[in-house]
């Protein structure tokens, strides 16, 4: 219903205007161009006074809501430079369609060179005179419903950060530190080797993949070798090119091989899942992974490498959000749970997967982000799910101020989902018995339970950790974050009952003390008592669940365990 | 070293089968199995029966892979290891026999020690071969009834070491792996060929694991005894 | 599947041509095209300037490569578990702690080291004749067969690299009797060993580096198995003179009590076993009997343990001394309920304990002149997934369904413990703590 809503104020917001305009006319002017295009003219009302704050924009953005992407120099658009394409919408905009062009302004016509200085000039409140050319394909019904990809012009998925160029991207993480992704073909042509024939993807093309693309022969022999040599799968490689130590993770599929690179900063246990993940993700996007053997996915898939590696080496220097943002973004990150909270969801739980670790491959990272960038997000692509059913899929995201999450088939009727007003709060630690953080000294640090997409994390709120004065140091949270990937990775060496060979054991429990000693400053302020605190992870019977808990080294055992018993009723 | 010696004629022969050797034999042994024992340890009798022990060094030579190692750990009733390892130096291997000298009827623990070291690490390192020849008292030419080169050799090596070395010494030759039928590279021609040519005995020793190893390293132990006490006799100006 | 699953297999290849100089492990061997391919994709990687360091594959397999003084080239393989399920061979069960990356790297290190003490460096190092190279190469056969095997399950330094020890109950007697008999012997390096355990030994002696003094621990055992009397083992010393070769002198005083000396060209064996041993050694014989009371428990009477300790590794981090013990097999012990792991399986998981703490959460410590820049080895011996914490594990702790296993670290100190299932959790930390101070207060470790 909110699309229907959305669309039904965009079209009622024009016959309103229309109807004071005294009825809509459409000039059809033919213009001279390849498509044949529609002209037509739309009122609006502008009232600059209610921009506010958001100064920072363009006037075209926060006026009209029109989106704009920067313009490609070397892209197909010649002689288009200059036409103010509608790229991308936001909602409450004027625009019917995306790949409108904007014309005129009044009648005076309008370029990306003059369009702010035109919209500057509208003072005050008042009606403006938009008029929009639509190029409609022939032969070709445009909108939702039509089953060729490529040619509804779809919003890229993601709205490019601002200030980047989004055709020449940035270096990531520092300009030396290798990473590479590669998809190599392992069936040769021996009749006519052509040099880099085997590459039918890699990105990104920067002098820290090199190395890397040089010895693309390593992981394709190994490949090949090794499942003799050992009788498994190869799975991990460590390489150091230059002296900087890489991990290479592998996925083999068919004959061809993905290769993705990480520099060892990236802690080796999630290597593994998050390759399984993006070729999850790829593969609910396009199918199967022979996507990255057409050129026409490459920008695409450029883009989602480049978020991908932008994810996980974040650069050292970024500065901290604050520290429940960072705390919850760190987290939420790195195990497959949301970024931000499910309200509510009625997928099956393997297409709930797929849904969010598509959200999740095409978020951009923490410190770039801002809830206003996601609220311009529009989404709908076909897509492959993992559990195959008949029909095809398709996927629509539309963001508001917080994230929206449907899956559409054909055959049923689009269903209605409001999101909360508010943003999410996170779940209060009053929800637990007084027991476990009562006291002037807060001993229950952190709490995370999680499920495949979903979990409940606790951590001291703001308020709390100010009133503690800083006896929680914000470093905590990424230590126990790595502690757990670090259990995470042993308990996964849990082989199932079945498969169990005779005299290999479980892991049943595992926890680390950790030892904090603050540094002293200059200040001669009475030093910081040394910090020592748990993490534990318990494999409750008889339904296994994933329970961390960090808490500080005083707690006595009976605690605890009311905390892992927790568990059994907090997951629905 | 024209020892033209009776077997038997100074030292009881097979007086290991004896009834008075008993008392003796038991202390080496310790529950049918040879005993072990360190630089620090030998034979103790009860002090109503004094035995004197001798010492003799006897060096074993031969090419690489004729079985020395095992020859020595044989001897001293240890484990022969079942793949074959180089040497890479000098290893020793005490070993305590006790004996009954004929004539006076006085019995000795003679204490054998073996000396035992690689073909290759003699030649590599050029200290060696000095070390063992220092103050020996017997030499145990090598060879392998299954390799029909080390037999070859072993004039090579006699005549190598007399040239080189000064005072007498006791000789024997011994032959292994006399038990591995199948890869007999010898005829019993070509050693009585030999022994009458060098005037020298030849031991025929197996490599497998006996029951009764007293019985195989008698012959052997008995002779070189006699051949050792003989020879001290002599130097000491002793007529027996 | 090219050979037995739970077992090794080590190749070794001159670095600049490939020539396979040995392979020992399994028994049916690679054959040679794999070989080639193995040492190809990392010759082809160094051209391209990315130095090819391991890989793993599902189930456990791996494979990791050396090179050392851009010479030789050994790679390590071992076989996935996964391949032959529920089958246990050669007595490995699954889980063995054989196939682990740090295991397999410290393998390498020692055979190298291994290669250069028996052999010396000259020889190994842009080798000309390698007929005669591999032909030398022999001699270090049964030293490389023991560290792949590990004939000996209860010594653990070749993958800590510290010296296994054991606490004698009266200790300054025998540590003077090993400095006068190392000075008659015109030498500084003098050592004793219990039950193929340094029991005391001279400060030069412990001057030298870990992997060294667990190399020599190794050939002296190596030699004791055999039986041997003396012995004068020409040695190189990889770190202290990897060109100049040593003479090792060992003695056996009492089966299962051997002393060495390191030395120059004097004394020689004979003179040295006639005048030298008695003098110094007779007068100790008791002592050294009492040592050999202990047996394989390591630690003299007055350290009183728990009887809930299945098995411990204390390792003194300063001067990289280690004592691994099993206090009380578990046939001294009417069977509990659950049952405790055997011996065998004991030492095994308190090895991949130790494994999987150095992995992921203690910091190892750099030994002194032991940095090695060749063969592109990251700073340190530090795992870089240790490195990432920004704060310090001091304790961790694992539960399995056969024990539970605890680890402690202090500055000097890190102790690994195994108890039965038990032992209640909780109580976990209280035992490791009591446990390090008995041996402390007792031995002063």
């Amino acid at each position: 219903a909110v699309v229907r809503s959305t669309l039904a104020r965009i079209s009622g917001r024009k016959r309103r205007e229309s109807r004071n305009r005294g009825g809509a006319r459409e000039d059809s002017m033919p213009w001279v161009s390849a498509f044949k295009t529609q002209l037509k003219t739309v009122l609006v009302y502008l009232n600059p006074k209610r921009l506010g704050g958001s100064a920072a924009l363009p006037l075209l953005e926060s006026l009209l809501g029109v989106l704009r992407l920067p313009c490609q120099p070397d892209g197909a658009s010649v002689g288009r430079e200059g036409r103010l394409t509608v790229d991308g919408l936001i909602p409450g905009s004027p625009a019917s369609k995306c790949g409108d062009v904007l014309v005129a302004v009044d009648d005076v016509e309008v370029s990306s060179e003059n369009i702010e200085q035109v919209l500057a000039s509208v003072l005050g409140p008042t009606q403006v005179r938009l008029t929009l050319a639509t190029s409609t394909n022939p032969g070709g019904a445009s909108g939702p419903g039509c089953p060729a990809m490529a040619s509804v012009p779809v919003v890229p998925p993601v709205r490019p950060l601002p200030g980047e160029d989004a055709c020449r991207p940035r270096p990531v993480g520092g300009g030396g530190v290798p990473h590479a992704v590669m998809y190599l073909s392992l069936q040769m042509d021996a009749k006519s080797p052509r040099d880099e024939e085997e590459i039918l993807y890699q990105y990104p093309a920067s002098e820290a993949a090199a190395r890397l693309k040089g010895a693309r022969g390593i992981f394709m022999t190994l490949c090949d070798m090794l499942d003799s040599v050992t009788g498994g799968r190869v799975v991990s490689t460590l390489l150091l090119p230059d002296k900087h130590l890489v991990h290479v993770g592998y996925w083999k599929e068919g004959d061809a091989l993905l290769v993705v690179g990480l520099p060892a900063e990236v802690p080796l246990p999630c290597l593994q899942t998050l390759v399984g993940d993006a070729v999850r993700t790829l593969r609910v996007m396009y199918g199967s992974l022979a996507a990255f053997g057409r050129t026409e996915h490459t920008p695409q898939l450029d883009r989602f490498f480049r978020l991908f590696f932008l994810r996980l080496m974040r650069p050292s220097d970024s500065p901290l959000a604050p520290p429940t943002d960072n705390c919850r973004s760190i987290f939420l990150d790195g195990l497959p749970a949301l970024r931000w909270l499910l309200i509510a969801n009625h997928l099956p739980q393997e297409d709930l997967l797929d849904a969010c670790l598509y959200m999740r491959h095409h978020d951009p990272p923490p410190p770039a982000a801002s809830r206003r960038s996601v609220g311009q997000t529009l989404v709908w692509r076909e897509v492959f799910l993992q559990r195959s059913r008949p029909g095809r899929h398709f996927l629509l995201i539309v963001a508001l101020t917080a994230a929206l999450l449907r899956l559409e088939t054909l055959e049923e009727a689009v269903e209605e989902r409001l999101s909360a007003a508010a943003a999410p709060r996170l779940f209060c630690a009053d929800w637990f018995p007084q027991a476990l953080s009562a006291g002037a000294e807060s001993v229950l640090f952190h709490y995370v339970l999680v499920e495949t997409v979903r979990g409940i994390f606790i951590a001291p709120t703001p308020t709390e950790e100010a009133q503690l004065g800083g006896s929680i140091p914000p470093s905590l949270i990424g230590n126990f974050y790595r502690c757990c990937l670090s259990i995470r990775a042993l308990f996964k060496e849990n082989t199932p009952e079945q498969e169990r060979p005779r005299g290999a054991s479980r892991v049943k429990e595992h926890g680390v003390l950790f030892q904090h000693v603050p540094e002293n400053g200059t200040s001669s302020r009475k030093a910081a008592p040394t910090l020592t605190y748990w993490v534990i992870r318990l494999l409750p019977e008889p339904v296994p669940q994933e329970v961390y808990v960090c808490f500080h080294d005083s707690v006595p055992p009976a605690p605890v365990e009311t905390a892992f018993r927790l568990s059994f009723g907090l997951v629905t | 070293m024209t020892q033209a010696l009776k077997h038997g004629s100074i030292i009881v022969a097979d007086w290991h089968r004896c009834k008075d050797s008993k008392e003796y034999f038991s202390k080496i042994l310790h529950k049918k199995k040879r005993k072990i024992f360190g630089l620090l340890e030998s034979p103790v009798m009860p002090p109503h029966v004094p035995v004197d022990t001798v010492h003799y060094k006897v060096f074993l030579s031969g090419k690489s892979g004729v079985g020395k190692s095992a020859l020595a750990a044989h001897l001293a009733g240890l484990k022969v290891p079942s793949t074959h390892y180089e040497t890479t130096g000098i290893e020793t291997t005490v070993v305590y026999w006790p004996a009954k000298l004929k004539e006076s009827g006085r019995v000795l623990f003679f204490r054998f020690q073996l000396w035992d070291c690689g073909e290759n690490a003699l030649r590599r390192f050029d200290h060696l071969l000095p070390s063992c020849k220092e103050k020996v008292d017997a030499v145990l030419f090598l060879f392998s009834f299954t390799d029909r080169t080390s037999f070859d050799d072993l004039a090579n090596q006699i005549t190598k070491w007399n040239e080189s070395s000064g005072s007498p010494v006791v000789t024997m030759v011994v032959g292994t792996k006399f038990d591995l039928f199948m890869h007999c590279d010898l005829s019993e021609k070509d050693v009585r060929g030999f022994q009458e040519t060098w005037q020298l005995p030849v031991f025929r020793m197996g490599c497998g694991e006996d029951d009764d190893r007293l019985d195989v390293t008698a012959p052997l132990f008995n002779s070189l005894a006699e051949s050792l006490w003989l020879q001290d006799c002599i130097i000491a100006g002793q007529q027996v | 599947m090219m050979f037995q699953e739970g077992s090794i297999q080590l190749v070794c290849l001159t670095a600049s041509s490939g020539v396979p100089l040995f392979t020992r492990g399994a028994s049916r061997q690679l054959p040679f095209s794999i070989i080639g391919s193995l040492n190809g994709v990392h010759m082809f990687g160094s051209g391209q300037g990315v130095t090819l360091s391991s890989c793993e594959t599902e189930g456990g397999g791996r494979v990791v490569w050396r090179v050392f003084q851009d010479s030789v080239m050994l790679i390590a393989v071992n076989a996935s578990q996964q391949a032959g399920q529920g089958v246990e061979s050669s007595g490995q069960g699954v889980e063995s702690s054989k196939g682990e990356r740090l295991h397999l790297q410290r393998l390498l290190e020692n055979v190298w080291n291994c290669m250069v003490m028996v052999l010396g460096q000259d020889e190994l190092v842009n080798a000309k004749n390698l007929e005669r190279l591999k032909r030398d190469l022999r001699s270090c056969f049964s030293l490389v067969d023991e560290l792949l095997e590990e004939r000996r399950p209860g010594i653990l330094g070749h993958l800590t690299h510290c010296a296994d020890c054991l606490l004698p109950p009266q200790p300054v007697p025998l540590q003077e009797a090993v400095q006068s008999f190392a000075k008659a012997a015109d030498s500084e390096f003098g050592c004793l060993l219990i039950h193929g355990r340094v029991a005391a030994a001279t400060e030069m002696w412990w001057r030298l580096a870990p992997q060294e003094i667990v190399l020599l621990s190794a050939v002296m055992r190596a030699l004791s198995d055999s039986g041997a009397a003396s012995c004068d083992y020409p040695v190189f010393l990889p770190q202290g003179s990897p060109t100049v070769a040593h003479r090792l002198l060992r003695f056996q005083l009492l089966p299962g009590a051997d002393v060495c000396v390191l030395c120059g060209p004097t004394p020689s064996l004979h003179g040295a076993e006639s005048t030298l041993v008695g003098r110094f050694w007779s007068p100790l014989v008791d002592n050294l009997r009492d040592c050999l009371a202990i047996g394989e428990r390591c630690l003299p009477s007055s350290v009183t343990l728990r009887p809930d300790v299945l098995a411990l590794l204390l390792i003194n981090r300063e001067n990289h001394r280690s004592v691994s013990c099993m206090p009380a097999p578990s046939c001294a012990y009417p069977q509990r309920d659950p049952p405790s792991p055997s011996e065998a399986r004991c030492w095994e998981l308190l090895k991949r304990f130790y494994i999987f703490c150095m992995t992921r959460y203690f910091k190892q410590e750099e030994a002194e002149g032991t940095t090695e820049e060749e063969g592109g080895t990251h700073q340190g011996n530090t795992e870089d997934f240790v490195n990432g914490f920004s704060h310090q594990p001091l304790k961790c702790y694992v539960i399995t369904d056969e024990c539970k296993s605890f680890a402690l670290q202090t500055p000097q100190h890190q102790l690994f413990l195994l108890t039965p299932l038990t032992a209640p959790t909780f109580a976990l930390n209280t035992i490791a703590a009591q446990t390090l101070s008995s041996i402390i207060a007792a031995t002063g470790f």
